[in-house]
């Protein structure tokens, strides 16, 4: 087996499988910054969560889909006072307020937590035809040729992507897998950990709780 | 290694060290900036390229098409693109490294390039993987340029902290440079103070102390001046009248007998005052004191005009009047005019009247006679005035040394001898008592006629002040002996002594400059000896003598010392080599005497002789003074 860089990832991700979404520390600070109100959604993520462990994926899907599109939409601007900013599942549902990638990180993390393969999950870039606006949603592959499900925070229903022609695809995106991406023929370790800018500094982020 | 050779070299490595270090480190984050730029490159790359191999439709050709045209346009090592199993559909990989860089940076700089990756999709679903890594040999020219701006640009700054340094050490150790200039001066025996204080603490401590130091030895030479000075006073003077006493004129009277001197012929004065006692009953003793000074001021009113007379009292009555160089027929009259102001003295005091009188006894002394001797006859002179009424002078009449031979004959042998350079020269030793070798030789000469008579320095000169032919005489000595090769031995040193008179020559500079600057070769080895009279007489042009004579590498001497001057400060300016006086004098000097004496020349480092020395006794009682350079007759029977 190759020891690289990426031999950190199952440390983040192994707590998380192994204990609640939200652990304790979290969940006291979420309290502490936002309230009693706060601490009651993180409360009921983590027993959602929990119901949903054993869940065949479409459920899993279902549940985790249902849970986080009933955090109100608001964009970076109003939230962050930024025009891009991906937010971590803390930040989201502490603030109880995101825009579309933040819908899309909280699904993935979440979805990852009840031990969905982050291979099969991708972020995907779209175009809204309703909106005529950038757009972002999670997509599920079943397997890598098969149609993919997606996941969006503003259709509460899951639809297989050819159903969904008020969407157009642009790009598909996941950090994880392009962690694990094979350099054949390089014969060189990969010393740098990052890929993406964005997703790069929310990896940070997530990995200090921010909150 | 001077302290500024050290300070230098530190600061020089301390600087090479911290501009090495900031050289470093700019380095290394210029790598790393490097590093960072490839890969936003490469990621920039990935991505785009990503998005439009997804509209490729899966058409490998237009795919690699794509990936070729994006290799090719820029510095990449290697594009890949594998498909969603992670097989490889198609790559590009730089075949040749061709660098411009040399292999000892390629050896040096290590840099890691990260590859970049992006998801190929096409629709809704991702169709492979895109992996981009940049071109590393861009990368090491990028830096190695980067490098030798980073190396020159340091490089000029540590020149220019360089010269800076110098600069800023050269202005702080300034102080330092002139303590060591203010030490060697003192080797010289010069007193420099350092007026301006450096601005460094440290350094204006060791200036501050080096002026207290130099201000003490100033003191101590000041004080042995001084000291010496009143030390004379209470030896040599009458306080009443401020004339000199009995012993001073013993000890002065041989300096113009002998050899050496300057004075063929002189005459002594004995003046007695008769009716003291009732003088100071009818007086007091105040007044009878005022009296007495009244009438040392008439006797030195008398000898005024007299190079080096001596005006003394001798006793409570009895007052001596030294006239050098004086004729018979000028002695008698100065002793009637002095006899007559001084019997109009007292009767301006009111001692009228058969009790009161002065009389005069002359004596007239050539060279080759003693002291004793004269003094005797001259007492003998003055017990016969006594006999005669007031007022009356007895003359001792002796022979007439210029009856010997005439001017004329004189001027015709010295002229003559000029012309033919018939000068003949003598050197007499002056010797060190501890190790019997002789410290330098006092230049003298004879005179040949051209029967080839020889007449002796002792004889002849004499006549040849009494000519005015001092001048031609001594700047042609001088000259002979400057230029003379054959004359002057190759080694040692040559002292050549210069009569009063001679100093006193009119553009005496100027000729002695012109001789000079024609023959200074061996100015290291010619000493001119200037007479002490001088000193008291005409400081000035001492003053002026030295500096001329220093100017041309030449030393210079005393001789004749006898503390006569009321000063001696000059010679901390001038320093002598020597300074010599008569063994009679020295040997007169009291313990505290000689302790002044020495402490006022060794304070400046100056070296002391006793000339004259004609008796055994002389030479011991000089060793017991810690006189040990000595010149006479009995120093060359010690060689």
């Amino acid at each position: 087996m190759r020891i690289t860089g990426l031999g950190l990832l199952p440390i983040l991700i192994a707590p998380l499988i192994a204990l609640p979404f939200a652990d304790e520390t979290v969940v006291a600070r979420v309290t502490a910054k936002y309230g009693s109100v706060a601490k009651n959604r993180f409360i009921y993520l983590n027993e959602t969560l929990e119901k949903l462990r054993g869940k065949s994926d479409r459920e899993k899907l279902e549940g985790v889909n249902d849970f986080f599109n009933g955090v109100p939409y608001a964009s970076d601007l109003q939230v962050y006072r930024q025009k891009d900013y991906w937010a971590t599942p803390w930040e989201f549902l502490g603030r109880d307020r995101g825009d579309c990638e933040d819908y899309v990180i909280a699904k993935y993390f979440a979805l990852k937590h009840l031990g969905i393969d982050p291979k099969k999950l991708f972020f995907t870039y779209v175009k809204s035809r309703r909106f005529r606006e950038p757009h972002m949603v999670l997509t599920y592959f079943e397997t890598p040729r098969s149609i993919p499900l997606v996941l969006d925070n503003t259709n509460y229903k899951i639809f297989p992507a050819d159903q969904r022609t008020d969407l157009i695809p642009i790009y598909n995106f996941n950090g994880d897998s392009l962690y694990l991406a094979r350099h054949k023929g390089l014969g060189e370790e990969v010393t740098s950990h990052k890929s993406h800018k964005q997703w790069d500094q929310l990896l940070i982020n997530i990995q200090r709780n921010k909150i | 290694m001077t302290l500024f050779k050290q300070i230098a070299l530190l600061m020089s490595l301390l600087l090479l060290l911290l501009l090495g270090t900031v050289l470093v480190l700019n380095f290394s984050n210029t790598i790393a900036s490097v590093q960072e730029q490839l890969y936003e490159d490469a990621k920039n790359t990935a991505t785009s390229l990503s998005l439009s191999l997804g509209g490729a439709g899966g058409d490998e050709s237009i795919m690699s098409t794509m990936i070729n045209a994006n290799f090719d346009s820029g510095h990449y090592r290697r594009i890949a693109l594998y498909d969603i199993d992670n097989a490889l559909v198609y790559e590009r990989t730089l075949e040749a490294r061709s660098s411009d860089v040399p292999e000892w940076f390629l050896g040096m700089v290590q840099i890691d390039i990260p590859t970049a990756n992006a998801q190929v999709s096409s629709g809704w679903s991702p169709v492979g993987l895109l992996s981009v890594q940049s071109d590393s040999a861009y990368a090491y020219l990028l830096l190695y340029r980067s490098l030798l701006g980073l190396v020159g640009l340091f490089g000029s700054i540590f020149l220019v902290g360089l010269a800076l340094l110098y600069a800023v050490l050269r202005m702080v150790l300034q102080p330092l440079e002139r303590v060591r200039k203010q030490a060697e001066a003192i080797l010289d025996n010069e007193f420099i103070i350092q007026e301006a204080l450096p601005y460094t603490t440290e350094f204006r401590d060791v200036v501050k102390g080096m002026n207290t130091m130099i201000t003490k030895v100033k003191e101590i030479f000041e004080k042995g001046n001084k000291a010496m000075q009143e030390n004379r006073e209470l030896l040599y003077r009458d306080r009443t009248t401020g004339l000199y006493n009995r012993r001073y004129l013993m000890m002065k009277l041989p300096q113009y007998l002998g050899e050496e001197s300057s004075f063929d012929y002189g005459v002594v004065i004995l003046m007695a005052l008769h009716g003291a006692q009732e003088a100071n009953q009818t007086l007091g003793h105040q007044q009878t004191d005022e009296m007495f000074a009244a009438l040392g001021a008439l006797l030195k009113q008398h000898g005024e005009g007299y190079r080096e007379e001596v005006s003394a009292r001798l006793n409570g009555t009895e007052f001596a009047l030294l006239l050098p160089g004086c004729s018979d027929g000028t002695g008698r009259s100065l002793a009637e005019s002095l006899c007559r102001a001084a019997e109009t003295l007292l009767q301006e005091f009111g001692l009228e009247g058969e009790a009161y009188g002065v009389n005069a006894g002359l004596y007239r002394f050539h060279r080759e006679q003693s002291a004793g001797d004269i003094l005797s006859k001259a007492d003998y002179a003055l017990s016969q005035a006594n006999l005669l009424p007031p007022g009356g002078v007895y003359d001792y009449v002796t022979h007439d040394v210029d009856s010997i031979m005439g001017k004329e004959a004189w001027r015709k042998i010295i002229r003559d001898a000029l012309k033919m350079h018939r000068l003949h020269f003598t050197f007499r030793p002056v010797v060190d008592l501890r190790d019997r070798q002789v410290h330098h030789r006092v230049t003298t000469f004879s005179v040949a006629d051209e029967s080839g008579n020889d007449y002796s320095y002792g004889s002849c000169i004499a006549p040849i002040i009494s000519l005015g032919l001092e001048s031609s005489v001594y700047l042609q000595v001088i000259e002979t002996l400057l230029d003379g090769d054959a004359i002057v031995p190759d080694t040692g040193k040559y002292a050549i002594r210069l009569p009063l008179d001679f100093l006193y020559t009119p553009h005496l500079t100027e000729k002695l400059t012109a001789l000079f600057e024609r023959h200074g070769q061996k100015s290291s080895r010619i000493i001119f000896e200037l007479p002490d009279a001088l000193i008291g007489e005409n400081i000035d042009l001492v003053t002026h003598f030295a500096h001329l004579f220093k100017q041309f590498g030449f030393r210079y001497g005393i001789n004749q010392f006898s503390g006569a001057s009321r000063d001696y400060a000059f010679l901390q300016e001038f320093k002598p080599a020597y300074i010599k006086a008569g063994a009679t004098f020295l040997t007169d000097q009291s313990l505290q005497g000689m302790h002044t004496l020495h402490s006022l020349t060794q304070a400046i480092g100056i070296e002391l002789i006793a000339e004259s020395v004609m008796e055994t006794s002389q030479l011991e009682r000089l060793k017991e003074l810690g006189i040990h350079l000595v010149q006479g007759p009995q120093a060359e029977l010690q060689l």
